[in-house]
């Protein structure tokens, strides 16, 4: 009981706002879960993050759901940047000798080629993956959920439980 | 807009802490997991832990009822304890350290059943690769067989297939080489061209020498000269190109002799293998020992071979970046790489470890053991000190009266060396079933010895079992292989010898070692066969060398024939161009310097 109140309460604080850069920065955050392999220092700061900032919540698990096959099928490309960076590019050796021997950082496993090709990865790809989703987002609102509200199908959906879910997703 | 959500603060400090808390819960569990993954990972074989207890704060981890199977043999585990204690430092674990200070362990047993089987589906890319390269070793390996059956039969030399010999394959290598190389250096010989050059040259010579400075004039004689020189250098850079061909040519035959006496080095590998599949047996004592305790000394050689080359991959040389697969999990495992760093803790680390190991059964081990272990470590370059190890009875109750292992292992640096010595007295030893001869060797009570020394990729190793009271035991006819009559004589050869010692050698590179096996059993078996069966083997023997011989005679001398072409045509052809060049340039020379002063004298 105390867990679910615990939830609601942080799905309450989550969905006080809800901009499209808000849901953009959310999903932008929940790729980084997706895309990289979850059981990792840097995920845990990704996802307090997700939560401590003033981006949507649901953006996040959103973006952590979407991304996670992404991130498996773009596995081997991962491993050759974490390759490239790790193994290949010698100038950069001090700087992965530090980190492996730095205390806390070296739990961080920075030193795999697929959790770092995929974190190097997502943060290339963060600024334009957050414009595109602005972008994307206030599309959609202005055309298909003005569309998709007026239909039959979501007058009834409204009317049910599935919508209550539904209204997490948007602002 | 306020970039914080401070609400949602309290409830995530909540999240981590209950994170916090599933965590410590789950440690012990996540640490049984990992000494059994990685340790499978190392020893190719399950390690099964029933339960970790993990006393962070203390640096206490302890390990209850741990059995690590013998990959070797998967119904039997290598060891098992009913307790280790390990203390370990807090702080290196933040930098996923492992540094253990000190090891207890308690009620260890060796060689126990399981009650399943222990072998894993998929060993790890090292362990599984090790094993394969060793066991690929082991199959290469020839050991020569010996039976008696074929004594007193007609030799059908008929069964031996040609194609299956050696030498015919290394000659037909040998017309191959000749035959490639002949045809690359003809061809290189022709673009170099030199008889163009000599022959301007010898013409040149030849007008010079009937033409004198009065009959072409000063102006006509500086010309013939200036069109000397030019030849000269022309020649000298042909003469280069000549003699960069003739080194290469020298290299090619080296070589091409070299496979040539491999060639004939395979025809005795040949009459053994012939003989081996007329069932005709070797007499001499050096093929008799390994034939009869070659299995018995693989068998304990393969798996010795294996863990020395884990050893040398878990305890690498140099700090150098290492690569290794990243951790099993459902995404890509990827490739992790570790990063050394001088004056720094490696990864692992096992400073000191000393141990009084009980052994309570009623076993051949039974008794007081002291295990001393130093500076065992992932990164052996870090610490600046080898590995050391000492495993001794410090009391016994019953079984082997003596057992002292003790070795090192410099894996500082380049080229890292490894020495080991064991022996154990007053131990049971194998009991070994020779069926060629007909008889079982019970070697009882006896002393087993290994010394080894590994500088490099070179090894030297001794291991040698002798018995000072071995019993020979007759086999019944449906055991053994070999017919009664020789059986009779072999077995009042064998039968009286109690003193018997068997010694296996590896030496050469740890790869892929030469193995040598010698035993006293077969000295005594070859002197006494040669007085008793030595006329009929060597009669059999000859028909087996000469059907060898004709078979590969033809083909032999056509190997040795295009080598000898070889250096005929093209060997020799290039020495003699060279001399006829030398010559040629040698008369050009002189008609200049001629001239040369003839023009000096009338300027």
């Amino acid at each position: 009981m105390l867990i679910l109140k615990l939830i609601q309460s942080l799905l309450k604080a989550l969905n006080s706002d809800g901009t499209p850069g808000q849901v953009a920065a959310g999903i932008t955050l929940g790729a980084a879960l997706g895309l990289t392999p979850l059981l990792n220092l840097h995920n845990l700061l990704i996802f307090s993050l997700g939560v401590i900032l003033n981006v949507s919540f649901p953006g996040v698990m959103l973006g952590w759901l979407a991304f996670a096959p992404v991130g498996f099928a773009l596995d081997p490309l991962f491993d050759a940047v974490g390759r490239l960076l790790l193994v290949d590019a010698t100038v950069l050796l001090p700087l992965w000798t530090a980190f492996y021997n730095t205390p806390v950082l070296a739990l961080a496993n920075l030193n795999n080629t697929v959790v770092l090709g995929s974190l190097i990865s997502w943060i290339v790809g963060t600024v334009p993956l957050f414009f595109l989703l602005r972008w994307a987002v206030s599309r959609y609102r202005a055309t298909v959920y003005e569309r998709l509200r007026k239909t039959r199908l979501m007058r009834a959906v409204r009317a049910s439980k599935i919508y209550n879910f539904y209204t997490m997703l948007r602002p | 807009m306020k970039l914080f959500r401070w609400k949602a603060v309290v409830p995530l400090i909540v999240f981590l802490l209950l994170a916090g808390v599933a965590w410590y819960l789950l440690v012990d569990l996540v640490v049984e997991r990992s000494v059994e993954k990685i340790g499978a990972r190392i020893v190719g074989a399950k390690v099964d832990v029933e339960r970790a207890e993990v006393r962070l704060w203390d640096g206490v981890v302890t390990l209850r009822g741990l059995q690590v199977t013998n990959p070797d043999r998967p119904m039997t585990n290598l060891v098992e304890a009913d307790e280790i204690v390990l203390n370990l430092r807090v702080a290196p674990l933040l930098e996923k350290k492992l540094i253990i200070d000190t090891v207890a362990f308690r009620g260890v047993r060796f060689g126990t059943d399981r009650t399943t089987s222990g072998a894993i589906e998929r060993s790890s890319a090292v362990s599984g690769a090790i094993r394969r390269d060793v066991m690929a070793w082991r199959d290469r390996l020839r050991l020569p067989t010996l039976s008696f059956d074929g004594l007193g039969e007609i030799v059908d030399v008929a069964a031996i297939d040609a194609e299956s010999l050696r030498t015919l394959r290394e000659a037909d290598a040998v017309r191959r080489l000749a035959d490639s190389a002949r045809a690359r250096w003809v061809s290189q010989l022709r673009a170099i061209d030199p008889r163009a050059a000599v022959d301007s040259a010898r013409a040149l010579v030849d007008r010079l020498a009937r033409a004198s400075i009065r009959s072409l004039g000063l102006v006509g004689a500086r010309n013939a000269v200036g069109s000397a020189r030019g030849l000269v250098r022309a020649l000298e850079r042909t003469d280069e190109k000549l003699s960069a061909l003739q080194a290469e040519v020298r290299g090619g035959l080296a070589a091409a002799r070299q496979v040539v006496a491999r060639m004939e080095g395979a025809r005795t590998e040949d009459y053994a293998y012939a003989r081996g599949l007329l069932r005709l047996p070797s007499i001499d004592a050096p093929a008799l020992a390994p034939a009869l305790f070659g299995e018995l000394a693989l068998e304990r050689v393969v798996p010795f071979l294996t863990w020395l080359r884990l050893a040398e991959r878990y305890l690498p040389p140099g700090i150098e970046s290492r690569l290794r697969q990243g951790p099993e999990r459902t995404r890509m495992s990827g490739t992790t790489v570790a990063f050394p760093r001088r004056e720094r803790l490696p990864g692992f680390l096992l400073e000191f470890a000393e141990a009084d190991v009980t052994i309570g059964d009623s076993g051949a081990g039974a008794g007081n053991y002291v295990l001393r272990i130093t500076d065992l470590a992932s990164a052996p370059a870090l610490i600046g000190r080898p590995t050391t190890f000492m495993f001794g009875r410090a009391d016994g109750s019953v079984g082997a009266r003596t057992i002292r292992v003790g070795g090192t292992f410099d894996h500082v640096g380049r080229p890292i060396r490894d020495s080991l010595a064991v022996l154990v007295d007053g131990v049971r030893l194998p009991t070994v079933d020779l069926t060629a001869i007909g008889a079982r060797l019970l070697l009882g009570e006896g002393t087993t010895e290994l010394t080894l020394v590994r500088q490099g990729d070179s090894l030297d190793a001794r291991w040698s079992w002798r018995a000072a009271r071995a019993q020979w035991e007759r086999l019944g006819e449906s055991q053994s292989r070999t017919s009664s009559r020789v059986a009779d004589v072999l077995w009042r050869l064998v039968s009286g010898l109690q003193d018997v010692t068997i010694e296996a050698h590896l030496s050469g590179p740890i790869a892929a070692p030469r193995l040598g096996v010698g035993s006293n059993v077969a000295r005594v078996l070859a002197t006494g066969l040669r007085a008793r069966l030595g006329q009929e083997i060597r009669r059999a023997e000859r028909q087996v060398r000469a059907r060898v011989d004709a078979l590969v005679e033809d083909r032999v001398g056509m190997a040795r024939g295009a080598v000898a072409s070889l250096e005929r045509e093209v060997a020799d052809r290039l020495a003699a161009q060279r001399q006829e060049i030398g010559r040629v340039r040698a008369d050009l020379e002189r008609r200049i310097r001629s001239f040369g002063r003839g023009m000096d004298r009338m300027e």
